[in-house]
């Protein structure tokens, strides 16, 4: 599935609108994510069960999986994480018995093992990106940008209801910015909605729906949404870090109104319907991104996989309070 | 080969032929790099009262070799790569190696190209532009991984580190359509140990040259297929990249391989000399079948990824080394690579070997890449000629004021001409 089938698909909703005739299937992007904590070396740690299943009477396509170590560890101590070392992070999805992208990495060496011992390591993360998602500098500390593969619907009157909150208490106020662009589908207009506000701590804000709300005379195909965080505004940097916020968007209006979010629950401080925004930058931010190929997969009621991990870092064993964040992002097909 | 046949060839290249056809059309898709490392030291080519106005600058013919088609099968064009090869720094600590060195030093890095200009002609078209190109202004295509500034607020010094991710990957134009008895090898060089060694001398200064990080680098080597039951999956291979600590100084051969010293570094003395295609450092075919995850026959390779933890090699010389504001290099600007399929219809390696990896994996690379905006086909025997010109900043103003030289005499860069053959027959 190519950006160029993303366009001709928008070309040909808008085409049908033109003639006033719709397809009768509705489209809704949905995030499917997971925090996982590392265990010690070599133990392979399987994430909180049924989160990345289809819950939904409809069925779900994904196409582009998403990872990126959380910015703070289980241990305060240990916190700020590097975020370089998922680069020793061994990830691989299971579906019964079919392993993604492999069950295991051919005759292991790391640093620190013997060669010759042999191990059943993981894939790790990096070896899945084949996706340039790097904005520029100036940007890219601070936002996640997600071009919807298919675009949904933002009918007259509706809003959406957008979500945040701050992973932990900042010392002063960090703006935070949600937005999203589209298309009038009469007039063909380009549309902006955003709206910002200021966070401070870690519990969950809602940012104003007036500022989404489609108050226009025609529907808008909404094609892509960005997250930005700004810096500290009692710091000298205007640079902020992406992998401060969690965000959460439902469609208020028509739709399945239903959060397209989706996470662990029972685990806080996991929110289960705020996914760290840093999974969202399936077009540019700073997770690794891996488009499925093909078509991706195609979840039935019901569907679903296992995301499992693995801590291949044997040089720092304070890594073992790391956390993972896994997203799988996708679209529901409503008929 | 008949020309009605190469017709043919060209015809189905541009007509843009599904993969899975591909075997029914009797064609067959394979990457291919054409590709040069070239070392220019300044003296060896400038003409004293010839400088320009922001200092002098020579032009130098690359040779043709490297660039032509040696192969039976024609060689779409449609990538063109560049960057400084085999520095240790993508931007080096001016500060500190001044200090340490007040005579020639190496104040370049894998940024070097940006002073860099090029032209390129190919047969039977003229050349792409009447006055040399900056290399950097062709229109670089986004194709790193995100940088480590700032990541973490009032955390670690992150700033010198080479990458966030380490990740190297090249998506083919064409699946490969990997046949049922075929497999693919694919070789990563040794790693060059490199010490700094500060010149001294004009102003007495004795500074102990200085190592770089020795650690070795783990790497996974990853081929990413398509089909099956679950979207599809990986054959990959976890290794560790060896440094070789000593040695005989490589020779540049024509191709550059294997590359020449950064000017201002040297090969730490002892120790023991590693071959440059180390046996440790291979995806072979045995471990390429063992790999094979659906055993589902043929299967379609779109794409081939090299994850690189540099985290420890970066670490001791930006956290601990005498450079701390230096912003380390990638390896995969330094290390080498050749890949071939065998057992499907011809055994020609991807590229020359040697190439470094940068050039070559060119979707996800620290090297700047531009896609031309009209693919060039290279028949079998056509080449490409490319002309550098080299410029060394600074020059004019030491000279001026009768400095010792400070400034980078010599430059060393690549340059790479990435697309695909279709071969029949």
């Amino acid at each position: 599935m190519s950006d160029e089938s993303q366009y001709e698909y928008q070309q040909y909703l808008l085409k049908l609108q033109e003639s006033n005739v719709l397809d009768g299937v509705t489209n809704e992007p949905r995030v499917y994510f997971d925090t996982i904590q590392m265990g010690l070396p070599f133990v392979e740690v399987t994430g909180h069960p049924d989160v990345f299943r289809n819950g939904e009477d409809f069925p779900v396509r994904i196409t582009h999986v998403l990872m990126a170590l959380d910015r703070l560890a289980s241990d305060p101590q240990q916190s700020p994480v590097p975020p370089n070392l998922i680069q020793r992070v061994g990830v691989r999805l299971k579906f019964h018995d079919q392993y993604y992208m492999a069950p295991y990495s051919a005759a292991p060496f790391l640093q620190g093992v013997a060669p010759g011992i042999a191990r059943q390591v993981f894939v790790t993360a990096p070896a899945w990106s084949l996706n340039s998602v790097s904005a520029a500098d100036i940007v890219s500390d601070g936002a996640s940008a997600w071009q919807f593969m298919r675009p949904f619907v933002l009918s007259v009157r509706d809003t959406l209801r957008v979500d945040v909150k701050l992973d932990a208490t900042a010392a002063g106020l960090i703006p935070v910015t949600v937005s999203f662009t589209g298309i009038g589908m009469l007039s063909r207009k380009p549309f902006f909605f955003s709206g910002s506000i200021l966070l401070h701590d870690a519990i969950r804000a809602t940012i104003s729906t007036e500022n989404y709300q489609n108050d226009g005379t025609e529907p808008v195909l909404i094609t892509n949404m960005t997250v930005n965080c700004a810096g500290d505004l009692i710091s000298a940097d205007p640079t902020g870090d992406i992998s401060r916020v969690s965000v959460g968007v439902r469609q208020i209006g028509n739709g399945t109104n239903a959060s397209w979010m989706r996470g662990p629950i029972n685990d806080p401080p996991i929110v289960p319907d705020l996914v760290p925004a840093t999974l969202l930058g399936q077009q540019s931010g700073r997770a690794i991104v891996h488009r499925l190929p093909g078509n991706g997969l195609l979840w039935a009621p019901g569907e679903g996989i296992v995301a499992q991990v693995q801590n291949l870092d044997l040089a720092d064993v304070l890594f073992v309070s790391a956390k993972i964040n896994i997203g799988l992002l996708g679209y529901i097909s409503v008929q | 080969m008949a020309d009605p046949d190469i017709k043919r060839l060209v015809d189905l290249m541009r007509s843009n032929v599904d993969p899975a056809d591909a075997a029914s059309a009797g064609v067959w898709y394979e990457p291919r790099s054409l590709w040069l490392v070239k070392n220019v030291n300044i003296f060896d080519y400038l003409v004293f009262g010839n400088e320009g106005p922001a200092g002098p600058a020579v032009t130098v013919q690359l040779p043709r070799n490297p660039f032509r088609n040696g192969t039976r099968f024609p060689i779409t064009i449609n990538r063109m790569a560049m960057s400084g090869v085999g520095y240790p720094f993508a931007r080096p600590d001016v500060a500190a190696m001044q200090a340490a060195s007040p005579g020639p030093a190496d104040l370049n890095g894998t940024t070097m190209i940006n002073t860099m200009r090029v032209t390129i002609a190919s047969p039977y078209r003229t050349t792409f532009s009447m006055t040399p190109s900056l290399m950097t202004g062709l229109s670089p295509r986004p194709t790193d991984g995100p940088s480590l500034k700032n990541t973490v607020s009032g955390g670690f010094p992150f700033r010198g580190f080479s990458s966030l991710f380490g990740a190297n990957g090249l998506r083919f134009d064409k699946p490969l359509i990997l046949p049922k008895a075929g497999h693919v090898e694919w070789d990563v060089s040794s790693l060059q140990g490199l010490r700094f060694v500060p010149v001294g001398g004009n102003e007495g200064t004795i500074t102990q040259p200085t190592d770089l990080s020795t650690a070795d680098i783990p790497c996974v080597l990853s081929y990413l297929e398509k089909g099956g039951l679950f979207a599809g999956n990986s054959r990959s291979r976890n290794m560790l990249l060896r440094q070789s600590q000593g040695g005989v100084v490589p020779t540049p051969g024509e191709q550059g391989y294997p590359y020449a010293l950064p000017p201002g570094f040297a090969v730490p003395p002892g120790g023991a000399a590693l071959p440059f295609w180390d046996p440790q450092s291979r995806f072979d075919t045995q471990l390429f079948r063992a790999a094979n995850a659906t055993r589902a026959g043929s299967t379609e390779i779109y794409g081939m990824t090299a994850a690189i933890d540099q985290f420890n090699f970066d670490a001791d010389t930006v956290l601990s080394g005498p450079f701390p504001n230096a912003v380390m290099a990638p390896v995969s600007t330094r290390l080498g690579t050749r890949v071939r399929l065998v057992g499907g219809p011809a055994s020609d390696w991807w590229w020359a070997p040697g190439a470094p990896m940068a050039l070559v994996m060119d979707t996800q690379t620290p090297a700047s890449v531009y896609w031309l905006d009209e693919p060039i086909t290279l028949m079998p025997g056509d080449a490409l000629d490319v002309t550098v010109q080299v410029r060394a900043p600074g020059f004019l103003e030491a000279a001026l004021q009768q400095q010792p030289i400070a400034f980078a005499e010599q430059n060393q860069f690549g340059i790479s001409f990435n697309g695909f053959t279709a071969i029949t027959g």
